[in-house]
């Protein structure tokens, strides 16, 4: 989701749960309309909600504290940083590890296959497993080539990325190869 | 006496050493102020960016996030083998006292392209 997307959800969640508070506030007859935010002029709206009884009270007490507490969940999703993919091990002895990040990582593996002949874009995901790397790449291909050919020249080239670029084992290199772009900006070679 | 001084060098001194001698290395682009959390040694009135260094019983622990310059034939697991043993290299250097654990960390690869 784009910042913009998550910043509308973030106000308009915050507005939700200030005018739930209100309601709530009214409905207790903690407070009266017109003294909540009187320059706002709310009173209109929040006026309906003085004096509820019986099942009116409980149903929107019920009601107003169910969406209080779905408006929390929400926001707290949504202001929450996503943690950071947590790096790949390369190497680990008495004196420390060697890592690399998965970003890097996907990008040396991006680099190497799309130095393959036809190959248009590059997309890989790296997976680390006890036995080594398992890697998912996306590539948009020549239609002029050999659809079969070029992927298995990436899988070889990926595998050898990893084993001489690494210095770990490929494990697992899973190609998909697609005729269209892939989104956004990709390595490789523009079609002559 | 010989331990006072040992013990007397200052932590940012060590990143400082540390920053100087992998930055000199030719595989690595640049220091990496890290990507979850901000990877820093403080010191009156400067900080190293991409070396962190703590003690850990008396010892220093460090712990380095590069920028490594892609080539098609680069290394990264001998890059990182490479960064360790210049980090090792400027402590003794230093005469800062003993490592106990050097974690290296290649954040990002930059190309001839930048």
């Amino acid at each position: 989701m784009n910042v913009f997307n998550r910043l509308l959800i973030i106000v308009l969640d915050a507005i939700m749960l200030i005018a739930i508070v209100l309601i709530l506030l009214v409905t207790f007859g903690f407070a009266r309309p017109d003294q909540l935010l009187p320059s706002l002029g709310l009173a209109p709206f929040l006026t309906p909600f003085v004096g509820l009884t019986g099942s009116n009270f409980t149903w929107t007490v019920g009601v107003l504290i169910g969406l209080f507490i779905l408006g929390l969940i929400l926001l707290s999703l949504e202001v929450r940083v996503p943690p950071a993919p947590s790096p790949v091990l390369l190497k680990k002895d008495a004196l420390g590890r060697l890592t690399v990040s998965r970003d890097a990582a996907s990008q040396l593996i991006d680099r190497a296959a799309s130095q393959v002949e036809g190959v248009m874009g590059v997309h890989s995901r790296v997976k680390e497993t006890d036995k080594g790397f398992r890697i998912h790449t996306r590539i948009s291909v020549n239609p002029t080539t050999n659809v079969a050919q070029v992927t298995e020249e990436v899988r070889e080239a990926i595998k050898a990325a990893v084993e001489q670029q690494l210095g770990r084992t490929a494990q697992e290199v899973e190609v998909r190869a697609q005729l269209t772009p892939l989104p956004g900006k990709r390595l490789g070679h523009e079609p002559a | 006496m010989m331990d006072q001084q040992k013990t007397a060098v200052a932590d940012i001194a060590v990143a400082r050493a540390a920053a100087a001698a992998v930055t000199s290395l030719s595989g690595v682009a640049d220091l990496s102020p890290g990507q979850a959390a901000e990877v820093a040694t403080y010191g009156p009135g400067e900080t190293v960016r991409g070396v962190a260094v703590h003690r850990v019983d008396n010892a220093f622990a460090v712990d380095v996030h590069v920028i490594a310059r892609y080539a098609p034939a680069t290394n990264l697991q001998a890059l990182a083998n490479r960064v360790r043993r210049a980090v090792t290299g400027a402590v003794e250097h230093l005469g800062a006292g003993r490592i106990q654990r050097i974690d290296v960390t290649i954040d990002d690869l930059r190309g001839e392209e930048g």
